[in-house]
This record gives structure tokens, C-alpha cells and sequence, in this order.
């Protein structure tokens, strides 16, 4: 957090709430964020899948693979509703 | 002829059809006022999560992607496949970055992200510049989804600029009195008939082209230039490939429109669940990339020469009329939805950045409404103004420029969401710099005919820079905008630390860090609470 280099605001107390948005759940988003911005891994051919090179039918396997390992995050960073 | 009458009808059918309930959209969860820019500008703030899935699937895959990446896929090849990485890697990075807009913009009531800098790093002057960024990266936006509808009227052999004319008469018309009410409904048409479409084409399609072999066998004879290798991206090709791919998702995190939509919805959760059920979109989208390869196989002939009309051409030879009609219609009313949250967003923006910070300071929510509407006519017109009267590819040329320039808000806004670190004047100085590399290099570019080598236009040709023109022994290029935020950032670091060491003072941060977790529920949250998620359950359609 950045909250040291904040200018001082005199009219609320200085708070450090850490981040409450933080959990080791959330490092999983490096993985679609990073791996479909790696041409060498699916920059080919084969294997062909329905006749379908592998450039294509790879990169359009991420798309539900994303979706998936962000709908974990989610499900695992939610916050309790406490009653 | 016959088969163009059927089509017609259909189409014309279709977007009446959607104008009515444009303008019956206004009734739809209605608050108790319109009179007010979180209910014109952000439909009240509570969309539920279906709802804001359609308006955001809506918002950020336009008619002008549905037809220009296909397009690109037909003259470029494996390249225009970026599109998928790029909607894979937006998601993640909405989930981390804007869902701290969403909750900083909710306790404060910031409606745009200019608003949210202007808090921030109490900069009126850094609010500008970010708000102009985002209504001129907006507007040839906005222009290019008309070039949509006209591909699709080219094919079907209407001529003249009339039908666009009274198209976008509509849209304007309902847009003014139903604001972001009527796109997140229409949205629900539009892509129900958007995925029909798609996945008839992509099975019925290859089919009658003799299957997924032939169809790639077609396109790497076809592809013998430098930039392919048959299917494939060529070695030299796939930096630009990649940084394009991230550079699309940091900018289309940025564009107002996206901020509007964002915006629009009635939780954290809401916005969450959608970076998990967006992605079906990209699926769709990777598919529809496809088309640009069918339509090599099956041997189209785009209209006149502009290869967007590629995929209306490919319906209309490979569907029976009345599928292509529907088809069209889908592309046709999909540029309504896109069309009218850059509006809307273009509106905000200036009624509450720069009509209301500079001009009239004391304007009521009822006045900041009645401006925004307003404004969203003039950015329509505007917009229609470029397309009857200048070159549409001058707008296309200025799209370009768009996601270039608006990734030079990256820093007040995206970083600026998680550090204070920057100064505001660095960041002033950042930006300068950013928007001068960008504009100087996207000059230098032209446009190369691949077959013959030629120079089909010196200037604006592409956004793809040669690095070799900056003395690297190499072929390979990159996206502009990587340079361009490369140069800003730097400036905005060295700018920071020397004001600082002159303690140039940085202004007060008018949010508090628990600002960017606030949901809906909590205390002193302003906006009101989320309804649950349900379409409406009084009749839409009067």
C-alpha cells in the first residue's frame, strides 16, 4: 500500500487498513493474464484439433480456461456476508 | 433483388422492433427521477448481474470489432487473432483494477474517471487533460460503428446516405430520452441474436466449404507474404501480436465507455461475477475472427473494395435471405449499443469535467442531466457528420490514434487507483510527452501494400512501429502505444522526483484508502441499493 506517501488530510483520522482485497487466491490472474501473451506455446500447427490449427484452437481454449480461474477467485476472495 | 427485399424487410423489421423499446426502456426500473446523471448517465447504478453482463458484452464488442476483425483476419492474416489474447487478458485486469474504481467512484458518486483524478491528486487541470483524452478517443469510436451499419446496408444493396441518416436519428432520439436504460435493453437483442448468428456460422459454414481443412488449407496458400507463415504469425510478427494484444486491454480499460458501463453496476459482486462470464463474448469474438478466413475459402469479393463489407458479402452468398437479414440486423443493431454508451460516456465526461467544472460551477443535478443529453446529440451528429461528410477512413485512421492516446491515461488513472506515489505535475508531464511520441510516431507509419511493396498512404498507416527505425538490427515492431506509455511513464517518474525534491506541493487526496473496497451495503455508501437481479417484470413493450 501507498499510504505513506499520502499528503497528510487533517479532517479524518490517518487510517492503515492493509488490503483487504489481497488473498494468495488472487496470484491465480497471473495465469490468464500472462501465458496468452506467449506466442511460442501456441505459435504452431500441430496438434491440429477438428482439423483446426493449433494457433487457433489453443487461444480460443483460454478464452473458458480465463473464465474459469477467474470465476475461482472470485468464489475464494468473496466476502462473508456477516449477519 | 428478391433476396435483398427478404433481407430488408427483416432487418427494418428488427430495428424497429428495438426503437420501440429504445424509447420504452426509459420505464424500466425507473428511479424517481431522470432528472439526474446516475439515473440518465449510469441507469441508476443498480444493474444486476445479468443486466451489466449484456450492457458491458454490449458496450466493448461494437459492430465495427464484429466487422473489422474478420476484415483484418482477410487482409492481414494470423495477426488479426489478437483480438482473442487481448479480451482473454482485459478480464483479470478489470477484476484487479477498475473493480477499485467501481467502489472509489461509489462512495464518492464520481460518474466518470476524470472526476475520480480530479479527487485524487486535486488536479482541475489533470481532470482535463484526461477527460479531452476520452471524449477524442470516443468520437471516431462512435463514428466507426455507423462504418458497420454501412457495410451491411452496402451488401444489401441499399445505397445513399439516407438510411443512415434516419438509423442514427433513432438511436439519438431514444438515447436522449431513455439514456443507459435503453442500450442495456437493447443489448439483450442484439447479442441473443449476435450468438444465434455465430454459431449457425461457424458450423453451417464450413459445411458447405468442405470443412475446417479446406478452409485453413485456403488461407496458407493465400498467405505468402512476410508478415505469415501460412496460418501462422512469422517470427518478426509476434511482438506486435503480443503488444497488441496487451496494449488493446490497458486501453479499453480506459475509454469512458467502459468506465460508464463499469459504473452502472450495483456491486462489486455484480462486477466480479462479470469478469468471470464475460469471457464467453471472447469465445464468440474468436470464432467470428474466423469468418475473415471462410471468406477466403469461399473466394469473397468484398463490395467496392472495403473489406469490411467481407462478412455481410459472406452471409449473403453462404445464408438463405431471410438468415442473412437476421444476421445483418444483428450487426445493424449492434452498433446502436455501442454507439449510445460512448455517448453517453462522451456526455458525462464533458458535462461534469468540463461544463460544470469550468463553466458553471453550481449547476444542479437536473442542469448536469439536461447538458449531457444534449451533448450526447451533438456527439452523434458529430459523428454522423464524419462519416457522410469526411472519409470513413479518416475515422478509422482516428480509432487508431484513440487507443493510443487514451493508454496515456494509464497513470492518473489505473495506477492512480492504486499509488499516490506520482505527482501530479509529473503526471501532467507524462502525459504531454506520451501524446507527443504517440502522435509523432503514428505519423511516421505508412501503409505497405504487402503484394506489391508500395506505399498506399505515407502517413497513419498502421500502429505497428518498426524497430528497426529506431537503430535496432531487427524486423521486428511494436505496438505504439507500448512506446508511447514507455516514454510517459519515465517522464512521469523523473517529474515526480525533482518536484518533490523541490517540495512542490502535491495537492490533498480527497479519498481515503478504504475508499477502493467500499461495496454496496456498506455505511455512507451513496449510491442506492443494488435490486436484485431480474429483468422486469412489468411489460417492456407497450
Amino acid at each position: 500500500m501507498s499510504t505513506d506517501s499520502q499528503q497528510p488530510d487533517r479532517s479524518r483520522p490517518e487510517e492503515d487498513i492493509g488490503n483487504p482485497d489481497w488473498s494468495p487466491w488472487v496470484l491465480l490472474l497471473i495465469i490468464p493474464i500472462v501465458i496468452p501473451l506467449i506466442p511460442m506455446i501456441y505459435n504452431r500447427v500441430e496438434p491440429t484439433l477438428f482439423d483446426i490449427p493449433a494457433f487457433y484452437w489453443i487461444q480460443l481454449a483460454y478464452v473458458p480456461m480465463s473464465a474459469a480461474i477467474t470465476g475461482i477467485v472470485y468464489m475464494k476472495t468473496r466476502k462473508k456476508k456477516v449477519a | 433483388m428478391a433476396d435483398h427485399a427478404v433481407q430488408l424487410t427483416i432487418f427494418t423489421f428488427l430495428f424497429i422492433v428495438i426503437a420501440v423499446m429504445g424509447f420504452a426502456a426509459s420505464r424500466w426500473k425507473a428511479g424517481e427521477t431522470m432528472h439526474h446523471l446516475d439515473e440518465w448517465g449510469l441507469g441508476g447504478r443498480k444493474f444486476g448481474t445479468w443486466v451489466s453482463w449484456f450492457l458491458i458484452g454490449g458496450d466493448l464488442y461494437t459492430a465495427y470489432t464484429f466487422v473489422a476483425v474478420p476484415a483484418l483476419m482477410f487482409g492481414a492474416g494470423a495477426i488479426g487473432f489478437f483480438a482473442v489474447p487481448y479480451t482473454i487478458v482485459l478480464y483479470p485486469l478489470v477484476f484487479l483494477v477498475l473493480i477499485r474504481l467501481w467502489s472509489v467512484s461509489h462512495r464518492h458518486g464520481f460518474v466518470t474517471s476524470a472526476d475520480f483524478v480530479r479527487a485524487r491528486f486535486d488536479s482541475r487541470t489533470l481532470a482535463l487533460l484526461v477527460s479531452v483524452t476520452g471524449i477524442i478517443a470516443t468520437m471516431p469510436y462512435v463514428a466507426l460503428q455507423l462504418v458497420g451499419v454501412q457495410a451491411v446496408l452496402a451488401t444489401m444493396g441499399v445505397g445513399g446516405k439516407w438510411p443512415l441518416v434516419v438509423a442514427f436519428l433513432v438511436l439519438a432520439l431514444f438515447t436522449y430520452s431513455s439514456g443507459l436504460r435503453a442500450p442495456a435493453l437493447i443489448a439483450f437483442v442484439k447479442d441473443t441474436l449476435i450468438y444465434i448468428v455465430i454459431i449457425v456460422a461457424v458450423i453451417y459454414i464450413p459445411s458447405k466449404l468442405g470443412g475446417y481443412d479446406d478452409i485453413f488449407a485456403a488461407t496458407s496458400k493465400h498467405f505468402t507474404d512476410a508478415a505469415n507463415q501460412g496460418p501462422l504469425l512469422a517470427e518478426p510478427s509476434q511482438m506486435l501480436y503480443v503488444s497488441l494484444a496487451l496494449g488493446s486491454a490497458l486501453a479499453l480499460m480506459l475509454y469512458p465507455h467502459s468506465t460508464t458501463a463499469i459504473l452502472a453496476a450495483g456491486s462489486r459482486d455484480v462486477v466480479k461475477r462479470n469478469m468471470a462470464l464475460l469471457p464467453l463474448y471472447s469465445l464468440m469474438l474468436g470464432f467470428l475472427s474466423l469468418l475473415g478466413f471462410f471468406a477466403i475459402a469461399a473466394g469473397v469479393e468484398p463490395v467496392d473494395g472495403d473489406a469490411n463489407t467481407i462478412v455481410p458479402v459472406l452471409f449473403d452468398q453462404q445464408f438463405p435471405p431471410w438468415f442473412a437479414g437476421i444476421a445483418f440486423a444483428a450487426i445493424g443493431i449492434g452498433a446502436l449499443v455501442p454507439a449510445a454508451i460512448m455517448s453517453i460516456a462522451a456526455a458525462n465526461t464533458f458535462t461534469r469535467n468540463i461544463y460544470k467544472e469550468y463553466f458553471r460551477p453550481d449547476a444542479t443535478p437536473k442542469e448536469e442531466t439536461a447538458v449531457a443529453k444534449i451533448v450526447s446529440l451533438v456527439v452523434k451528429f458529430g459523428a454522423l457528420g464524419f462519416i457522410i461528410f469526411l472519409n470513413p477512413s479518416f475515422a478509422i485512421d482516428l480509432q487508431l490514434i484513440g487507443g493510443v492516446i487514451i493508454l496515456q491515461t494509464l497513470p492518473a488513472v489505473g495506477i492512480g487507483l492504486f499509488t499516490r506515489w506520482f505527482h501530479r505535475g509529473g503526471l501532467m508531464a507524462g502525459w504531454a510527452v506520451g501524446m507527443g511520441v504517440a502522435l509523432t510516431l503514428l505519423y511516421q507509419i505508412p501503409k505497405i501494400d504487402p503484394v506489391t511493396g508500395d506505399v498506399v498512404k505515407a502517413h497513419f498507416g498502421g500502429s505497428g512501429y518498426a524497430l528497426s527505425k529506431f537503430g535496432f538490427d531487427t524486423d521486428y515492431s511494436i505496438w505504439v502505444g507500448m512506446i508511447a506509455i514507455l516514454a510517459n511513464l519515465v517522464v512521469a517518474v523523473i517529474v515526480t522526483l525533482v518536484l518533490r525534491a523541490l517540495n512542490v506541493s502535491g495537492g490533498v487526496d480527497g479519498t481515503r484508502p478504504a475508499d477502493y473496497f467500499a461495496d454496496s451495503g456498506d455505511e455512507d455508501v451513496t449510491g442506492p441499493e443494488p435490486e436484485t437481479d431480474r429483468w422486469p417484470t412489468e411489460p417492456v413493450i407497450a
